[in-house]
């Protein structure tokens, strides 16, 4: 590079922030496109964003049409001719009781992981506000559950939970508690699940809302206290509401990750127990048991329509609930 | 007060699995599965009195074969490298130049392209799989480490894309304008001026697409029943069979797999909550 | 009403803010504290809120010691230089909450808030959020917010640092107004002098911690207390310059290098290093000059254009001196004559101000 041309990048440099900070220096957001070179973007742009998004196209865009097709057909697993069978796949999956078992079975799961993990992982972010000796190292070890593979925790957790040798009810034992057997007893098995979701999970809500209350100006705080306010309206009144949007994009993202829950269930009991048989797990034993590709895709169908479903809703009740709380208070 | 002993007691009983890990790797077998109340491994053959007496034997041991499988735990991490890294950096190219073009070019239909890429992550693999499956038996993929790769790579974009997005918007447009005033090419203003600069993007961006292919489960098993079977299926594999396996073997390969992502996660603290919200959340 | 004693606040990192500072505020009166930034004046208000703990010394609110009590206890109001709005809520809920916080019923909450939109003018953003507001309007309400609940102390931290000058002596007006009628008693944070004269019943000047001279605004201006008051206060500030003492006896000169000035008898000891202090304003350009009467020749370099008068920049046997004019001098030898009553003599070491 030239001489000339680093200085020229230093000065725009210098350029561009006296543009976004003060009011001076020429317009930045809309100047690119139109401006500098025309008409260069017009064949490069997609240069730079095609290969990416034709993999995306292949391998998430036309699956979901072939999926749509194939769940109108017979096509089974091992290969063959299939036939059109109109609709008779979701027939067959709206009369199956074990599909709306597996429903029930996920939106406990979903819905109990989710509270929680978000008000545990809350709490958690509250104690983790104030600065104290061993903080980081602290958070570092609470962050490693999350980082690792559910299939791999759920193996090593039978360890843990086995009902006979299981360091839990070693634990349990020791304290005179009764012996629970947490991974053959069908009332206790979804809650198992629940341990270790809540276990791997808990430290990402204290995350994202660690990072909610960061961000509450800190002078907030000294009005509040000029204004008399009591600890607790703090909270109520401050705190929660300042948190709040983090705190249910945290449940947003957990929600949408719970809905999909399989790896645990693998690793612990297996795809085609009753108790534990997510939706997830139900497709597999559909598609992968019972070598019924077309209907596995009528299932498949069904859980996409409620996975966007559920996630729309989830996102247009964060907005409207964000703006009424804003008015409210 | 009350919130030291909260924050004190909740970190206590998340470690303990953490350290559990640690303790029955160097646990015999018999230790492992005595049902009275043993804490440190103490190779109850011999030692009368309960002393700390591990054993390496777990490490040891580590790549035999286990009930039947005809390759050892080191076939399967070496799948799960050769898969994980490819793929990582094939995700990393392609989101790098797919984030640069969202973030420095008018592109048509941009925020709904960006949001469909997101919503792919939400999908459950299962409710994808059938239809990839056919298609990757049209082309010969079932059982390819390739055929994972490929997968991995378009399933870690939407992180890659998000991610770098965020990392690249933070890059002042000027450097680059002042390099096409100078009369750089657009393509050198990319690899000369922007890819240098985001290069800490990358990084993060290149470990959380990792420890994503890493971690995968659902399309590894569903995919594969033979060549290219990673350590998480290996591992889920086991299960059902929880009396015969030796556990020793077994969570000394746990800790030699995830080790490696706890260094990272260490790398990565600064970053991580960008990582783990696809980079809506900065810290 | 107001009563601090060598209050004292040393941070965790060793930096001493303040260093025993005392001071009193009668009801009603208008405090300003007053100095560069990093004197400690913030540091200062602060304490007496009650959002910093002082490290020695102690605060007295109406005869009670309040120095270690919270700031929700002091019943007081404070204005942030960064408004502080709670910016989830609207206009009418953050001049509310305080009101809630002690339990004011309804009916009672409505009266306040009417009498506080109708003081400021603030009636028509009563349904905004504070993001919406410009500058000026988030600090009217903030000034609202601290006025609502009618306490007995307002602390004000540097309000209008933020605002924009032509709406800032609005603002100003504006507070000083509402503050004479409510008779409370104030005290007011600022760097900018001209502030501090504009609205000070009583002007304190602090730096590096300590409070270095304090008195009404004509008082500090005519009588600096040392070099650094001198200097501080007036656009521009004094003429400073340096030289010595020449007591001869029945006649006694300042001294500098080149030139010797007459000077009044005053006790000063023969030799003395000193500085001459006398403000532009105070200087006048005369021709004919008296022989005894104290004077300076220089010559013009520049004159400055203020608007209403000039300040000539001149060049003398003294270092550079500036007089103010009502006329342009453009270049030549002028005679300064500087009258006895208005110069101030410091003691060059110790900045400290003789006669």
């Amino acid at each position: 590079m030239t001489a000339y041309g680093e200085g020229a990048i230093i000065r725009a440099a210098r350029n561009d922030v006296l543009g976004r900070d003060g009011k001076y220096g020429w317009p930045q957001s809309d100047c690119w496109n139109s401006t500098l070179i025309p008409h260069e973007n017009d064949h490069l742009k997609y240069a730079f964003v095609g290969p990416a998004l034709l993999l995306l196209i292949a391998l998430n865009i036309f699956p979901l049409f072939y999926s749509l097709f194939l769940s109108f057909t017979n096509a089974e697993l091992s290969g063959g001719a299939a036939t059109f069978v109109g609709t008779a796949n979701y027939s067959t999956v709206f009369s199956t009781p074990r599909f709306a078992t597996a429903m029930r079975t996920t939106a406990t799961f979903v819905c109990l992981a989710v509270a929680i993990e978000v008000s545990l992982g809350y709490a958690l972010a509250l104690c983790f506000r104030a600065p104290f000796r061993g903080k980081s190292v602290m958070l570092a070890v609470l962050l490693v559950p999350m980082m690792l593979s559910p299939a791999v925790v759920g193996l090593y957790w039978n360890v843990i939970l086995n009902g006979n040798y299981g360091i839990l009810n070693q634990i349990l034992g020791a304290l005179g508690a009764g012996q629970p057997q947490w991974l053959t007893d069908p009332d206790l098995k979804l809650y198992s699940l629940l341990l270790i979701d809540v276990w791997m999970w808990t430290p990402f809500a204290m995350l994202i809302s660690l990072a909610g209350l960061n961000a509450i100006p800190g002078h907030l705080y000294e009005a509040a206290q000029i204004d008399r306010a009591s600890r607790w309206t703090v909270f109520r009144r401050i705190t929660l509401p300042l948190s709040f949007p983090l705190v249910a994009l945290a449940a947003l993202f957990r929600t949408t990750d719970a809905l999909k829950l399989f790896d645990q269930v693998m690793a612990v009991t297996g795809p085609n127990d009753e108790a534990t048989q997510t939706l997830s797990a139900l497709l597999y034993q559909v598609i992968f048991r019972n070598y019924k590709m077309g209907q596995g895709s009528a299932y498949a169908m069904v859980v996409l329509v409620i996975v966007i479903a559920l996630s729309t809703i989830f996102v247009r009740h964060i907005q409207t609930f964000q703006t009424r709380h804003g008015r409210a208070a | 007060m009350v919130k030291r002993f909260f924050l004190g007691s909740y970190f206590f009983i998340a470690a303990l699995p953490l350290v559990w890990l640690l303790l029955t790797s160097v646990k015999t077998r018999t230790d492992v599965i005595d049902p009275s109340f043993r804490v440190l491994p103490t190779q109850t053959v011999e030692a009368s009195p309960p002393s700390f007496n591990p054993t390496t034997a777990g490490y040891r041991d580590l790549n035999e074969p286990i009930s039947g499988s005809v390759h050892g735990f080191l076939h399967f991490l070496w799948n799960s490298i050769v898969i994980g890294l490819l793929s990582t950096i094939a995700s990393v190219a392609l989101g790098t130049s797919c984030a640069y073009g969202f973030s420095r070019f008018d592109i048509p239909g941009a925020r709904d392209w960006l949001f469909f890429t997101l919503s792919t992550r939400f999908l459950p693999p299962l409710a994808v799989v059938v239809p990839l499956l056919v298609m990757y038996r049209t082309f010969d993929l079932p059982n390819t480490h390739i055929g994972l790769i490929l997968l991995y790579t378009g399933f870690n974009l939407s992180l890659a894309v998000w991610l770098m997005k965020g990392f690249i918007d933070e890059i002042p447009k000027a450097y680059e304008e002042a390099a096409l005033v100078d009369g750089y090419s657009r393509w050198q203003a990319f690899t000369r001026i922007i890819l240098p600069q985001a290069r800490t993007g990358m990084a993060v961006t290149a470990v959380f697409c990792l420890i994503s292919a890493w971690n995968e489960f659902g399309f590894a098993m569903t995919l594969n029943n033979a060549r290219a079977i990673t350590v998480p299926v290996y591992f889920a594999g086991l299960q059902g069979d929880i009396q015969g396996i030796p556990w020793p073997r077994i969570t000394a390969g746990v800790l030699v797999f995830v080790a490696p992502i706890v260094v990272f996660t260490v790398l990565v603290r600064n970053h991580i909550l960008r990582g783990v919200t696809f980079g809506t959340v900065k810290q | 009403m107001l009563e601090l004693v060598d209050l004292s606040k040393t941070f965790p990192d060793g930096t001493q803010a303040v260093r025993g500072v005392s001071l009193g505020a009668d009801p009603g009166e208008l405090l300003v504290l007053l100095g560069p930034s990093g004197c400690g004046k913030t540091t200062t208000l602060r304490m007496i809120a009650g959002l910093e703990s002082p490290t020695a010394g102690c605060v007295r609110l109406d005869g009670q010691e309040v120095t270690h009590s919270p700031a929700s206890e002091r019943d007081i109001g404070f204005v942030f230089q960064f408004y502080a709005l709670y910016p989830h809520m609207t206009v009418l809920a953050n001049l509310e909450f305080p009101l809630q916080n002690v339990g004011l019923d309804a009916e009672n909450r409505q009266a306040a808030i009417n009498d506080v939109v109708t003081r400021l003018g603030i009636a028509h953003l009563l349904d905004s959020f504070p993001s919406q507001l410009s500058g000026g309007d988030q600090q009217r309400i903030a000034l609202g917010r601290a006025m609502v609940r009618t306490p007995r102390l307002y602390l004000m931290d540097e309000p209008l640092g933020t605002i924009d000058t032509g709406l800032r002596s609005d603002l100003r007006e504006t507070f000083r107004t509402q503050q004479l009628d409510l008779e409370v008693t104030t005290v007011y944070v600022t760097h900018d002098q001209e502030e501090a004269m504009q609205l000070a019943d009583r002007i304190i000047i602090m730096r590096d911690g300590v409070i270095v001279q304090e008195g009404s605004p004509h008082e500090v201006y005519d009588e600096p207390a040392d070099l650094y008051v001198a200097d501080f206060l007036g656009s521009p500030g004094m003429n400073l310059v340096q030289g010595r003492w020449e007591d001869q006896g029945e006649r006694a000169f300042f001294a500098t290098k080149e030139s010797r000035i007459s000077m009044p008898q005053i006790e000063i000891e023969n030799d003395r290093d000193i500085t001459l202090g006398v403000r532009p304003e105070h200087v006048s350009v005369e021709t004919p000059l008296e022989e005894s009467a104290a004077h300076l020749t220089g010559r013009v370099k520049r004159s400055e254009y203020r608007g209403d008068h000039y300040i000539l920049h001149l060049d003398t046997p003294a270092g550079p001196f500036l007089v103010r004019s009502d006329r342009a001098h453009t270049s030549g030898q002028m005679n300064v004559r500087l009258p006895d009553e208005r110069l101030c003599l410091f003691d060059t070491k110790t900045g400290r101000r003789l006669a």
